[in-house]
């Protein structure tokens, strides 16, 4: 059976929060609690300053089952504003995976 | 589902498409229709036709007396995607992802004056003081110091002189009023105002 999952290019996730925010109003979620989280890092390497933002799924996320069913795609991907994230089976996100540097490929159970 | 790849309103490469004359030919809006270094409308017009360079009105060459007595260099000009300029500080699911007016400050700049992450602070000049909550970054050059503009606290009592906490957070209060070039072009000082920061010994804002 075909198993799902969530690709993040996190070359291109800028911080801003929109993920989180369409997660918390998709379940109406109150502030503190969220899905999806972003997470900022902040290094040197090769002597430049380095930003590195990676989102990740908490035991909050429930992938969207209501919006599924009504074949929408979840939330936060539907409202990434850079567009860096991918909803698919692994089989298919595992082959996008291959020219990309810097990506994080998400498998979530919700319940579990 | 599926926009076009430009987006709904395809924004981009309307130049090419010959959206941008009056003659609905390709190129920009300009006498030769190229993108044009040396401007001949701003001749017309009497200004200088090329870019050139001006220092800012505060600056350590243009007032050194006042860079020595406030030398940090205040940039004010970025956004936080939360909000839109002065608004939605009020809605919870984006105040609680950024809940404080913050100044960006470099380490060594913090060492030197004596400034701990998360301690509030007061930016201040010749204008006036507004309070920041400091955090330590090498986002900033050491030689700036960097806060978003547009703050006021909706939690604080709104009606006068209190004003949402206006006095204390708004930004605006000290950075020097319009500037504008001859050009009409450009406002105030918004990335170049002469600051110092000061541990204001509050525990919160």
């Amino acid at each position: 059976m075909a198993r799902y999952a969530i690709l993040i290019d996190y070359d291109y996730c800028t911080g801003c929060h929109t993920c989180e925010v369409a997660c918390q109003q998709e379940h109406n979620y109150a502030p503190g609690t969220v899905g999806i989280a972003v997470k900022e890092y902040e290094y040197e390497a090769r002597g430049r300053v380095r930003i590195d933002y990676l989102p990740f799924f908490t035991q909050h996320c429930d992938l969207c089952k209501a919006r599924r069913m009504r074949d929408k795609v979840l939330a936060c991907v539907r409202h990434c504003q850079s567009r860096c994230m991918e909803f698919e089976t692994t089989v298919e996100l595992t082959a996008k995976m291959a020219d990309r540097p810097n990506v994080g490929l998400f498998s979530h159970h919700p319940g579990r | 589902m599926k926009n076009a790849p430009d987006g709904p309103s395809k924004p981009y490469r309307r130049h090419e498409r010959g959206l941008l004359r009056p003659d609905k030919t390709p190129g920009f809006n300009t006498p030769s229709g190229k993108i044009e270094v040396y401007c001949e409308t701003y001749k017309q017009w009497g200004l200088d036709p090329l870019p050139f360079y001006t220092e800012p009105p505060q600056s350590e060459i243009s007032t050194p007396a006042l860079f020595k007595k406030y030398p940090l260099v205040m940039i004010t000009g970025a956004r936080s995607q939360l909000f839109f300029q002065s608004e939605h500080r009020m809605i919870p699911w984006l105040r609680e992802k950024m809940p404080d007016p913050i100044v960006e400050i470099h380490p060594q700049t913090a060492a030197k004056y004596g400034i701990d992450n998360g301690e509030w602070v007061y930016i201040e000049n010749d204008m006036g003081r507004v309070k920041r909550k400091a955090v330590i970054t090498r986002k900033v050059k050491p030689t700036h110091i960097h806060t978003m503009h547009g703050w006021w606290l909706p939690e604080l009592d709104g009606k006068a002189p209190s004003l949402f906490g206006l006095w204390d957070y708004q930004i605006n209060k000290i950075i020097p009023g319009p500037q504008c070039s001859k050009s009409g072009f450009g406002g105030s000082q918004y990335k170049t105002t002469l600051s110092k920061i000061a541990a204001s010994g509050a525990s919160h804002g």
